[in-house]
């Protein structure tokens, strides 16, 4: 789900009696939801406190987290693969709460407004998107599959290594200052807090792009992540991709896993800028590039910054001459990025 | 750029004759068709161009008014009678009266149409004040001499008949010698190169959006250690430093102020940093590294910004700014690395005579 920028959505959200019951058959199967109920704002939908002066709670244990790939879509039907692990209750929940809650209602009209604004960019420029800016997958094949992978794309939720659905948490949009998920002793995925209005999930570590890329709005974000790219360091090949789910720590920041072998390294992803954490983007890489043996980091560097604005510019020349809403959005999203890109001063020790 | 009168041969023929009983030379050269936006052509495509402008037609700004909306040299400028009565004859017939003041003027008008915010951020961030405040006809007569005028041994001249030929990112460059002329082959229509410009100074100067090589910071102030540090944005002056040209530096008190400062270079990317830490060192300071990210972040941020607030708006005018803005930092981008400049040092007085750094 997403914060503004919805499109038209055709169902409502459930009613009292649907959304009841759905709770309760969560519960049934080992979930926790407390305090929470659909509703709508001008934006679209929501999850929101019944009682905004108590603490809302919604804990999805493991039998509740469907992987997105056990998901399927038979005639427009979104329902777990026969193959899959999951048992007959849940299967039959999962069923019920699409058809009730989530894609049935409402998801499969937003998704289906995203594909057709990008159905209306010239074909030169989809590709050019293709390339870079959005996934690969998201006007391959049939309109339909498209529309379902886009839906599974906006709510899907990455827990313990894996790509996961969660009932009702999916339905919260998304914020730069929601409330992160957790989880607890039991491995619970939880999302717990209190709020005044509307209850907002945090957009973990995804900067503009990432944010776009998966719900197709543009969202200004404190950093910036490099696009997937190759550049020689020193006498060394560096592959850098853009997986933030592979990390390391190193001093309470999260850094990018790195591999290296016979003179080819890799980097899972690479921050290139922080509003926050000015001195953390080129301080992480030269530490990693020290590690790893090779000299030249800092005009490696300096080659990944340019790189990546040379896209993002490329990216808003070639938008120039368009107009309308999703070429807008383009253009916001550009913008972000390329600010947060700057915030990248100096170089601290990692 | 003249009108259909002033495009007649008998007197461009006539204008030429007296050009030349002055000092000037004109080779292969005739005025564009009128409404083909050529101000000047090559008569034969196969042989080269010249047009040489004696220093005694080289007029200074300073020396230039306007009354009545004519160009005049002024009384008290040291101009002898003869150059005074062609070069006011050659605005007001060839120049600025002949089409010169209509495109200015076309260009305030269509600035005067931006959102107020966009204009005040114009003026506040991209010192475009002298386009954007004060009456419409000051404004024209402001942006048709800075469009016209070229760097001569410190001041800004206007010369006649050169200054009819277009400007651009390509073409003929402008020679300094005892005169000021171009000379080479041109295709067609001809073009003089603009001089030491980036993005962003063609557009204050020219009303061009073109991509250009270089990237020069905006006017800015930061803070190293106890020293503040200065940026000016006068692109003329320079010193010649090994291959490449610095700014002058100059010290007062706890302030390094630098005349301007690179902040990317398409040709030649490891020259920003590189330059910006020399002189830095030189004058005692360390950590030239993070002040340089602060200042290249100040200025992007600028244009970036400058990006967003036009984002609901649109119109020809958003346009060329829009296309401004991303040249900029596109020129900007290209800063990686650091190579310092040679030691020779070697004041430059006429920056456009040098190939850019």
């Amino acid at each position: 789900m997403l914060a503004g920028f919805v499109e038209k959505v055709v169902s409502g959200p459930p009613s009292d009696p649907e959304w009841g019951n759905m709770l309760d058959e969560f519960r049934a199967l080992g979930g926790v939801a407390e305090n929470v109920m659909p509703g709508w704002r001008s934006s679209g939908r929501g999850l929101f406190p019944c009682d905004p002066t108590k603490p809302f709670l919604l804990r999805v244990p493991v039998n509740l987290r469907f992987p997105i790939g056990d998901i399927e879509f038979i005639e427009d039907t979104a329902r777990i693969r026969k193959e899959a692990g999951a048992g007959p209750a849940e299967r039959q929940f999962f069923e019920r709460y699409q058809e009730t809650c989530s894609w049935i209602a409402g998801g499969r009209s937003e998704a289906a407004a995203l594909i057709s604004l990008f159905e209306t960019l010239p074909l030169e420029l989809r590709a050019k998107l293709a390339r870079d800016f959005t996934p690969q997958d998201l006007l391959e094949g049939t309109r339909r599959a498209g529309v379902q992978r886009q839906f599974l794309r906006s709510r899907m939720i990455f827990w313990n290594n894996r790509q996961i659905f969660a009932p009702f948490v999916e339905l919260a949009n998304r914020s730069a200052k929601g409330t992160p998920l957790r989880s607890d002793q039991q491995d619970n995925l939880v999302l717990e807090g209190k709020s005044a209005d509307e209850i907002l999930v945090s957009y973990g570590p995804q900067d503009a792009l990432g944010i776009f890329r998966r719900y197709g709005i543009p969202i200004a974000r404190p950093h910036s992540i490099s696009l997937p790219m190759k550049v020689k360091v020193g006498n060394a090949d560096l592959t850098i991709a853009r997986n933030l789910t592979m990390k390391a720590e190193r001093g309470g920041f999260a850094i990018p896993v790195m591999t290296s072998t016979d003179g080819e390294i890799s980097l899972s992803h690479l921050m290139i800028g922080n509003s926050n954490f000015q001195r953390a983007s080129r301080g992480i890489f030269y530490g990693l590039m020290r590690e790893a043996g090779v000299s030249g980091a800092e005009e490696a560097f300096d080659r990944i910054l340019h790189f990546n604005r040379q896209k993002f510019l490329q990216l808003l020349e070639a938008l120039e001459p368009l107009n309308g809403e999703l070429v807008r959005r383009l253009r916001m999203m550009a913008h972000f990025q390329l600010e947060a890109m700057t915030h990248c001063i100096g170089t601290r020790e990692f | 750029m003249t009108d259909g009168s002033s495009r007649h041969p008998r007197h461009w023929n006539e204008m030429l004759a007296e050009f030349c009983a002055l000092g000037g030379r004109v080779q292969n050269i005739a005025p564009g068709s009128e409404g083909s936006g050529a101000g000047l052509i090559a008569v034969n495509p196969g042989e080269p161009v010249l047009l040489r402008v004696p220093r005694n037609l080289l007029m200074r700004l300073d020396d230039l008014e306007f009354i009545d909306d004519e160009i005049r040299i002024r009384e008290f400028a040291n101009v002898p009678e003869t150059e005074r009565r062609f070069v006011e004859r050659h605005q007001n017939v060839f120049s600025w009266a002949a089409g010169g003041r209509e495109r200015a003027g076309a260009h305030i008008a269509a600035l005067d149409t931006l959102p107020a915010e966009i204009r005040e951020l114009l003026i506040a961030d991209f010192g475009l004040g002298n386009l954007l405040r004060g009456d419409f006809a000051g404004r024209v007569q402001t942006h048709f001499l800075q469009s016209r005028a070229v760097w001569w041994r410190g001041d800004l001249v206007l010369a006649p008949v050169l200054e009819l030929a277009n400007r651009g990112t390509e073409g003929l460059r402008y020679e300094r010698g005892m005169h000021l002329q171009i000379q080479g082959y041109a295709r067609d229509v001809i073009t003089v190169r603009y001089g030491v410009e980036d993005a962003c100074s063609t557009f204050c100067g020219f009303g061009a959006a073109d991509s250009q090589p270089l990237a020069f910071s905006l006017p800015a102030k930061v803070r190293i250690e106890d020293r503040e540090i200065i940026i000016g944005r006068n692109l003329n002056e320079g010193l010649k430093r090994g291959e490449g040209r610095v700014p002058k530096t100059s010290t007062e008190g706890h302030s390094l102020s630098l005349s301007y400062l690179l902040l990317g270079h398409r040709n030649n990317p490891q020259q920003p940093r590189g330059t910006f830490r020399a002189l830095l060192r030189e004058s005692g300071l360390g950590n030239s590294d993070e002040a340089f990210d602060r200042i290249v972040r100040l200025n992007a941020l600028k244009f970036i910004r400058l990006l967003r607030m036009m984002e609901v708006h649109d119109g020809e005018m958003i346009s060329l700014l829009r296309k401004m803005a991303r040249h900029q930092l596109e020129a900007m981008s290209w800063c990686i690395g650091s190579r310092e400049p040679g030691p020779a040092r070697q004041a430059i007085g006429q920056p456009q005579s040098l190939s850019p750094q």
